[in-house]
């Protein structure tokens, strides 16, 4: 069926478009300023050193090369160069991100052990805008032109006017210092991070409320309603089934926008939660300049990002049937 | 006569709007019969459709609203009784199908799946049939393939095709009485031809009756079996066919049939109604048509003529035939 | 001239959209919203009481009559840096949504009005760039590369552009398929002027409502990278920049971090406000 042919033209696609976008991320690692050869052999190293450190990493070799070697660790390193000299990724389709040029340890380990809850707080904001938000905006829709709609309206216009920083800067101000029922920074457990998601997730519930609503409000003065109501359908039916199937459509194509946001509203949140997570991780590497680990980072938020476009994708095209068959 | 199926009484139905309120229905009185094809004739804007979705209390509300009239159908008047109540009319006993098939199917939903809600919802069937309950309906209003055809999406259908398996849909219903809202006009000439035969035959088989909207004289002139005619809001003749068509009263339906081309006018002109159709919203004062009319008199002017029958089953609102006499 | 401008300002100003625009209570709001914004940010040395960068009095003083926000960390007036702030978010903001204007609406004009294949590369770049966590890659680069103002700036300006093309581009759709379009055609009129008399003027609209939200999104991101250490350095007055020195003094100090906040959600309040307004007057049906 449609579907079928669809999931499969996209998955063909999914593998060229990793390999671009990879090549990419090498590319700014690669353009970057300053000599990491120079960097790793330390200030007090001899010419030769460095030389000797650059070659190891495969740093003398032309571009293309050296993302091949990035890319799938071959060719690898010579024969007779000291495992520990080399930070470069070695392969990162095999999982070998390099070394950090600050910890020494395996960048692969560095980020697993992070992702976790960079996921977790993701995840958990884009439930919230999700559910929320369409809570929100169906409400505001069917009582359209009451005080609620108003209030929804307006808390949608707020929600999207503040930082997302700034909100979670007052959470922690007004759960933590002045009622005292949280700790002022991430305590380990799993249900403090509901609070930096729902920080996260408020410019996007408000962006998915306002656009439901309006969604709904269209849908609903559309003639397949009326053929519905005729039918005799029970306006729950007509509402639910009829109408907001539709009105999912438009919804959607929101909803897919976002995602790459959220990454990155993860970076500010990690920060302002003090959670230990791949952003928080990025950022503090990135005033450190260890190229390796802000570039496998910025790799697997560039991964995260693809796949959920892809779900994003199926899921509209399972709502929209018109999709699958172009 | 035996009873009359349906019965309407002095429906009016206005819309609130900013430029004023619009008299969409000012005042309409008629009855339709079991078994019959009645037809509801009259030009574009003269309230014919609102007429439709009033009796069936499926307009559009903000802004347009019932502010007057019953409708006696099965012992009950359509217009009080509850939205519950309604709702068990609509599509078991009164259903519609509308002018514009391409916007009357939900997108969303294959066309088998719309058809199985009104057999679920109208007909004793166990699951395990329904599936050839839906093939049966699509296969009586002539849809090639239905077994496959009924898997597919409305905007894989042609336009006839749509108007046809909306026909099955509402006739899956088995309602006592089918509005068919210019169920021909959206269509190519050659499926014009097979919808009418469809709806003669579903009298034929199924006595089903039938209130038939259209403008188009000559539809009226193959099925129906009586007709009233509409202008800007109201009934200004009904009757049979071969009263109306062989001895029309009211100036306005005689201007019709004269603007009328057919095969038997060999000669003379199409006459050309003067004027321009009125504003539903400053309508003129007494009988509206007046403007237009080559017999107006004053009273027209000041009074909208009662209505006056003038032969069996003959009923016409013009001033010229008040007393009963032509 | 001028009477040829007056003209023209009445008729705009009595236009049904105008009259939808000034029945909008929200927009009018967000349009003295941001007159005010706008004012400060331009006499931004009248309207505040002191100079935000000098240390004018003790450090982190409580709100007074004398200082009305308090003082920060190194005793200067809080509501004066927030003043001077609007310059630093203005023009910042007005860069970067410059920059998406101008690399996003000639590419849609271009793919709207020539279509075929330079449509297809213009619409599959746009795409692209929606697989890219774009926040992530400004941060990246601005780490990897220098990390100044003018970095971020020009980062965020590559990533944003696509929404202009594709509203220009839709707009452009639309034009084309209108009789004088062809009618200049037929003519045999350059291109090139086809495009900037006859359809360009029409993109105006949803172009001006664009930029109008797109305003926001920009302040809320360059503050948010300021907050995070990159773009704006001290002591300029900025706001993200502020937030974040504020963060530390929270517990005790709180007026400092909430009122900088504060400011923020008020000028993009202001602006969403006024931005609705005008797509609600102009071309209700711009949906992105």
């Amino acid at each position: 069926m449609g579907m079928m042919r669809l999931v499969i033209r996209r998955l063909i696609i999914i593998p060229l478009l990793l390999v671009v976008l990879s090549f990419f991320v090498f590319l700014c690692l690669h353009l970057a300023p300053g000599d990491p050869a120079r960097r790793l052999a330390g200030p007090r190293a001899t010419e030769n050193e460095v030389e000797l450190i650059r070659i190891a990493n495969g740093l003398d070799k032309p571009v293309y090369v050296q993302y091949l070697r990035w890319l799938i660790g071959w060719p690898g390193p010579e024969e007779n160069i000291p495992l520990e000299n080399v930070y470069v990724p070695g392969g990162v389709l095999r999982g070998d991100f390099g070394r950090s040029m600050e910890t020494h340890e395996p960048i692969s380990k560095e980020i697993l052990d992070r992702l976790p809850v960079t996921l977790e707080v993701t995840v958990l904001a884009l439930l919230i805008a999700t559910g929320v938000g369409l809570l929100l905006g169906i409400t505001a829709a069917l009582k359209r032109g009451t005080i609620v709609d108003y209030l929804s309206t307006t808390g949608s216009l707020f929600g999207l006017s503040m930082p997302s920083f700034w909100l979670g800067l007052m959470m922690i101000l007004v759960l933590s210092y002045k009622l005292g029922w949280i700790a002022p920074a991430y305590d380990g457990s799993f249900t403090y991070l509901i609070w930096p998601a729902i920080a996260l997730g408020a410019y996007h519930t408000a962006s998915v409320a306002r656009m439901t609503r309006s969604s709904m409000l269209e849908v609903l003065g559309q003639d397949y309603i009326r053929t519905a109501r005729v039918k005799g359908l029970s306006e729950r039916a007509v509402i639910w089934k009829h109408g907001l199937r539709n009105a999912l459509i438009p919804i959607v194509t929101i909803l897919l926008l976002q995602i790459p946001w959220l990454f990155g509203g993860t970076v500010i949140l990690e920060k302002v939660f003090s959670i230990p997570g791949m952003g928080s991780l990025m950022f503090e590497r990135i005033i450190l300049r260890d190229y390796f680990v802000v570039q496998g980072i910025f790799l697997v938020f560039v991964v995260l990002t693809v796949f959920a476009n892809l779900l994003a994708d199926i899921l509209y095209a399972y709502i929209n049937p018109k999709v699958r068959y172009e | 006569m035996a009873k009359p199926l349906l019965k309407v009484r002095g429906l009016k139905t206005y819309f609130f709007t900013d430029e004023g309120v619009v008299k969409a229905v000012d005042g309409i009185d008629f009855d339709i019969h079991k078994g019959e094809i009645f037809g509801l004739v009259g030009e574009s804007g003269c309230g014919k459709s609102v007429t439709a979705l009033s009796l069936l209390r499926v307009v559009q509300s903000p802004p347009g609203r019932i502010v007057d009239g019953r409708v006696m159908f099965e012992g009950m008047d359509l217009m009080k009784i509850s939205e519950k109540e309604m709702r068990r009319v609509r599509g078991a006993k009164i259903s519609m199908i509308f002018q514009d098939p391409h916007s009357s199917l939900n997108p969303v939903f294959r066309i088998g799946d719309q058809i199985a809600e009104a057999i679920q919802l109208h007909q004793r069937a166990v699951k395990k049939e329904v599936p050839s309950k839906v093939a049966e309906a699509l296969d009586l209003v002539r849809i090639p393939d239905p077994r496959d055809r009924m898997y597919q999406y409305p905007h894989q259908f042609s336009g006839g095709m749509k108007q046809r398996a909306m026909i099955a849909m509402m006739l899956a219903c088995n309602p006592a009485l089918l509005i068919a809202d210019e169920p021909t006009t959206a269509v190519d000439v050659t499926i014009q031809v097979q919808i009418l035969e469809l709806l003669k035959e579903l009298r034929e088989k199924q006595g089903a009756s039938i209130m038939l909207i259209t403008h188009n004289l000559g539809v009226i002139a193959e099925v129906c079996d009586r007709v009233a005619v509409m202008y800007a809001g109201n009934i200004v003749e009904q009757a049979d066919m071969a009263s109306l068509f062989g001895g029309p009263k009211h100036p306005y339906t005689n201007a019709l049939l004269g603007a009328f081309p057919s095969a038997e006018k060999k000669r003379g002109q199409l006459t050309v109604i003067p004027g321009f159709v009125p504003s539903l919203i400053n309508p003129p004062s007494g009988c509206k048509f007046h403007p237009r009319c080559p017999y107006a008199k004053l009273i027209c002017t000041e009074e909208m003529p009662p209505a006056v029958t003038v032969g069996e089953g003959h009923i016409v609102r013009c001033h010229l035939y008040e007393g009963g006499k032509g | 001239m001028f009477t040829t401008f007056t003209e023209w300002a009445r008729k705009k100003w009595t236009s049904p959209a105008a009259r939808k625009f000034r029945r909008n209570k929200l927009a009018l709001a967000g349009l003295v919203i941001v007159s005010i914004i706008v004012f400060c940010a331009v006499f931004a040395d009248f309207v505040a009481p002191y100079d935000p960068i000098e240390k004018v009095g003790p450090k982190l003083a409580p709100p007074s009559r004398q200082f009305l926000l308090g003082t920060d960390v190194a005793g200067r007036d809080i509501l004066s840096r927030i003043i001077y702030g609007t310059r630093t978010g203005l023009m910042i903001g007005l860069t970067v949504v410059g920059l998406w204007a101008v690399i996003g609406v000639p590419l849609g004009l271009i793919a709207g009005y020539y279509g075929g294949k330079i449509d297809y590369v213009v619409m599959r770049a746009a795409d692209s760039f929606y697989a890219f966590p774009q926040l992530v890659f400004v941060l990246a680069i601005s780490g990897l590369f220098r990390p100044g103002l003018d970095t971020i700036v020009i980062a965020l300006g590559i990533i944003g552009w696509p929404l202009y093309a594709r509203v220009v581009r839709g707009k452009v759709l639309e034009v084309k398929a209108e009789e004088y379009v062809e009618a200049a055609r037929a003519f045999g009129e350059k291109d090139r002027n086809i495009i900037v008399r006859h359809v360009f003027p029409n993109c105006l609209a949803p172009i001006i409502v664009v930029l109008t939200l797109g305003l926001p999104t920009a302040i809320l991101v360059t503050s948010a990278l300021s907050f995070l250490g990159f773009g704006v350095s001290p002591p300029t007055a900025e706001w993200g920049c502020d937030l974040s020195s504020a963060r530390g003094y929270m517990a005790d100090q709180w007026w400092w971090a909430t009122s900088v906040g504060l400011a923020i959600v008020i000028t993009v309040l202001g602006f969403n406000f006024l931005g609705d307004g005008l797509r609600d007057a102009l071309d209700p049906r711009l949906r992105y």
